[in-house]
């Protein structure tokens, strides 16, 4: 405000959606980090089996639909938006994928990734064409996709029938061709390969670039001439995918298509992306660094369970976890950006 | 008391901010019981005046006197128990509250009964302070939402003076910045008879208005500022709106300050033509082309319709009636970005919240409204925008630590230079600048004078709204002068041939 403030700040270097030190911007990111490896640290030597193969493989595992999730929700994020519906969308393709591997066979995948592009869609028109507030929007998808999930499975969870276990069975692959994957799940990678997509196109391409610049300033996005329904629409579509990706890897990692699966995930994915250092108000944070937050989550919730901390009191850890990430990530000082 | 014969005083006041003087050995004199007017151009210094009068801001030196002791408040709660108010240009009530709770806010106290605020009391006493500055129509217990602009701005005003009376019934002072923008001709009689009735009592104002006709009007004495100094004193009887103008706007500057010589001479291609543009309820009638090569400028007063016009061709906003044809195609644009894909981009007046992502490096500002010439292997290359933002970086003499500075942390000419740069580097043949050296410091004024001469001279059209007419007469080729949404004047402005201020001013008022 002063301008004393502003010369100093001028003569700090800075980059893109940070408007902050390198040090600060990079500070949540080392915090992250460090309490992975801390974490880690205590969890084996309370249990030495935390870092043994078996549960790294359950830790991999259990990383990749949170990241798909985490990933694709980032992008909505970034717009300044929220994604309600993520949970039901993924708990709706478990459903289907269990439903339709009888019929559809390998295709399957292909339709639920359809369904995935059509229902983030349907939330981008939504949003962006009739103006309805993501909030609104997503919250009322979320309730049809739910509906959906139970309509379709009849309120009870769906066992994959054995005859199309052989669909399904690639998850215990221990090798790509003649690749040994060694102690990385195919699961894990599908999610590595996602957010690396996700990342490129955000980073790379002009309409991931326009989800920044309109997270950060719509008006100026608009009047630089900027394609800002595009944005939307792109950003929600991938959260759906996102969201259905992660649907289908719960269907295949269970065996089966629980109806409310996804549930949980919804609010999980979106504090993931805020530990990553995705800023909720829009046009700050990178793709990449979301796996930190899912790393951290992931890590904490494994964890406990292999040191057996009650179940009640995981969800305390968790609250406090998450308050503790969004504190740290808060950008306190943007409102010097915005007086001129 | 409070017979002193100068109320309010200000004597060689100077206001520095880093790279411009927004002040320089200001003079300014209130007695008791007058109206002083104070009109100036855009960045005249008028602002910045009654800022550190209500102390917002304090000046970098001079000194102040209220009453003919020194005054040198430190806030704006320390001016009010000084007998200093303010009525804000944007309003400063809270929506959802009513009436009688914004003039007692924060002042609550007085009416707390076992801990809660007394209604009754707080209103009756509303009542009284809206019925002493004329107003009865106004119930206390509405709520500020459901009031319209005019009288929101009654209320504003009772507010300001209930808090400076509490000192004394007499002898305060109150600032009202441009006040009547927002009121119609019956609303500014009733504040007109309003600010009579507080100055029979020994209040004084100081009235800024762009209006010069309503300044004129009301106040006994009017100052004119210009570039931060006093241009003029005028006596009420002494004026007239031409005298005011020509003290306003001052001496003509030279042709050398606007690079006259290196005007373009406008090409036979037409780039943009509007044939009977209109907008309902903003402006109609409006027939203008734009030819490579030439700038056209648009004089008119706030009000006039200019800026809407401009909101049309760059797409920002939609046409009702007319034609507009854009490089051959008739068009109608949904937004800026179809308007760019067209070839007219703008460059828009406030900066902060338009021109620029304030988070965003100079070199990603730099390739946003031309993504296309940055791909790689279809990919937005940030070393390939790395590269072109270093090149424009040192072609404008942007001053920056380094390209991966956030524009935000720029100064506002640095930061309109990347503006510039970004413009350079679309497609756009038409480019609509909207008060283009606004809250620019004056080297880096005649740097985009000069990269204004560029841009012509490699062929593309201008459309400009400039910062001050003396801006917009130097730097155009062809002007258009807008009133009351219609145009009531065009001429030529040709190097060497430009057309006085004053032939300008007859067709604006």
């Amino acid at each position: 405000m002063s301008n004393s403030a502003h010369h100093d700040l001028a003569t700090s270097g800075r980059t893109w959606a940070s408007g902050r030190s390198w040090l600060r911007d990079n500070m949540s990111r080392f915090i992250s980090l460090a309490s992975i490896v801390l974490l880690v640290i205590i969890f084996t030597v309370m249990n030495p089996n935390f870092l043994g193969a078996a549960n790294v493989r359950n830790l991999l595992t259990d990383i990749s639909p949170l990241l798909v999730m985490s990933c694709g929700v980032a992008l909505v994020l970034l717009l300044g938006s929220i994604d309600l519906s993520m949970g039901s969308i993924a708990s709706c393709s478990a459903v289907m994928l269990t439903l339709t591997f009888t019929c559809a066979g390998w295709w399957s995948y292909a339709l639920i990734f359809l369904f995935g592009v059509f229902a983030g869609f349907l939330n981008g028109i939504l949003h962006a064409k009739l103006k309805v507030p993501s909030f609104i929007a997503t919250l009322s998808t979320q309730s049809i996709w739910q509906s959906a999930a139970f309509l379709l499975s009849g309120g009870q969870p769906l066992t994959l029938i054995p005859k199309n276990w052989g669909y399904v069975n690639w998850v215990r692959a221990k090798s790509i061709g003649p690749i040994p994957l060694g102690p990385i799940p195919p699961l894990f990678l599908i999610g590595l390969v996602l957010m690396i997509v996700y990342y490129v196109y955000q980073s790379r391409t002009e309409t991931g670039k326009t989800m920044m610049a309109l997270g950060a300033n719509e008006r100026a996005a608009r009047l630089i001439g900027l394609g800002i329904n595009r944005a939307k629409i792109v950003a929600f579509t991938f959260s759906g995918i996102g969201a259905a990706v992660a649907g289908m890897i719960f269907a295949v990692k269970l065996k089966s298509g629980i109806p409310t699966v996804g549930e949980q995930y919804n609010l999980i994915a979106i504090a993931s992306a805020a530990l990553g250092g995705v800023a909720l108000t829009g046009g700050r944070g990178h793709i990449i660094l979301v796996i930190l937050g899912v790393g951290l989550i992931t890590v904490i919730q494994n964890g406990m369970n292999v040191i057996a901390v009650d179940g009640f009191w995981q969800q305390i850890v968790f609250g406090l976890l998450v308050l503790a990430a969004i504190y740290m990530n808060s950008d306190r000082r943007r409102r010097d950006l915005v007086v001129k | 008391m409070d017979t002193h014969p100068v109320l309010f005083s200000a004597k060689g006041i100077v206001k520095q901010y880093p790279g411009t003087t927004a002040l320089n050995e200001v003079e300014l004199e209130v007695r008791p019981g007058e109206v002083v007017g104070l009109v100036g151009e855009n960045g005249a210094g008028k602002s910045t005046l009654l800022k550190l009068i209500m102390g917002i801001e304090q000046p970098t030196s001079g000194a102040m006197t209220m009453r003919g002791d020194p005054y040198t408040p430190k806030t704006p709660i320390e001016a009010n128990g000084m007998g200093v108010g303010m009525v804000f240009q944007e309003q400063s009530l809270i929506q959802n509250l009513t009436v009688g709770q914004n003039i007692f806010f924060g002042l609550e106290k007085p009416y707390l009964k076992y801990g809660f605020v007394d209604k009754r009391r707080m209103y009756e006493d509303a009542r009284r302070i809206l019925a002493e500055i004329g107003i009865k129509r106004i119930k206390p217990e509405r709520r500020i939402r459901d009031l319209d602009f005019a009288t929101r701005q009654m209320v504003e005003i009772a507010k300001v003076f209930s808090v400076v009376t509490r000192r004394s019934a007499s002898g305060n002072l109150i600032l009202l910045d441009e006040p009547t923008s927002v009121l119609n001709d019956d609303e500014v009689k009733n504040l007109f008879a309003n600010m009579r009735r507080m100055t029979e009592r020994g209040n004084s104002v100081i009235f800024v208005s762009h209006r010069l006709d309503e300044v004129l009007e009301i106040s006994n004495r009017i100052y004119v500022f210009k570039d931060g100094r006093n241009a003029a004193l005028l006596d009420e009887a002494d004026a007239d709106e031409a005298i005011l103008y020509e003290k306003m706007v001052g001496k003509t500057a030279s042709g050398e300050y606007y690079k006259v010589d290196r005007q373009a001479v406008p090409g036979d291609e037409v780039l943009l033509e509007a044939t009977d543009l209109g907008m309902r309820g903003f402006f109609g009638g409006v027939n203008l082309k734009v030819r490579r090569g030439e700038v056209v400028g648009i004089c008119g007063s706030i009000g006039s319709g200019k800026e809407d016009l401009c909101a049309v061709v760059c797409g920002d906003e939609s046409y009702s009636s007319g034609k507009l044809v854009v490089n051959g195609k008739v068009r109608r644009f949904s937004s800026p970005r179809a308007a760019l894909k067209a070839g007219v981009l703008s460059i828009p007046k406030e900066r902060r919240e338009e021109g620029i992502i304030a988070e965003a490096s100079i070199h990603e500002n730099i390739a946003m409204s031309n993504y296309k010439a940055f791909k790689r292997f279809g990919l937005v290359s940030t070393a390939l925008e790395r590269e072109h933002a270093k090149r424009h970086v040192a072609e404008l003499s942007i001053k920056t630590p380094g390209i991966t500075q956030s524009v935000g942390f720029l100064s506002g000419g640095n930061a309109q230079k990347v503006v510039f740069a970004r413009i350079l580097s679309s497609d756009a043949d038409v480019l609509v600048l909207n008060h283009p050296t606004r809250g620019v410091d004056v080297g880096a004024k005649e740097e985009i004078y000069s990269l204004i001469r560029d841009i012509t001279a490699s062929g593309k059209g201008m459309i400009l709204l400039g910062d001050t007419l003396d801006e917009c007469i130097g730097l155009a080729s062809r002007i258009i002068v807008m009133k009351d949404g219609l145009v009531t004047h065009e001429l030529d402005a040709p190097a060497g041939a430009k057309p006085e201020q004053l032939e300008i001013v007859k067709y604006m008022v």
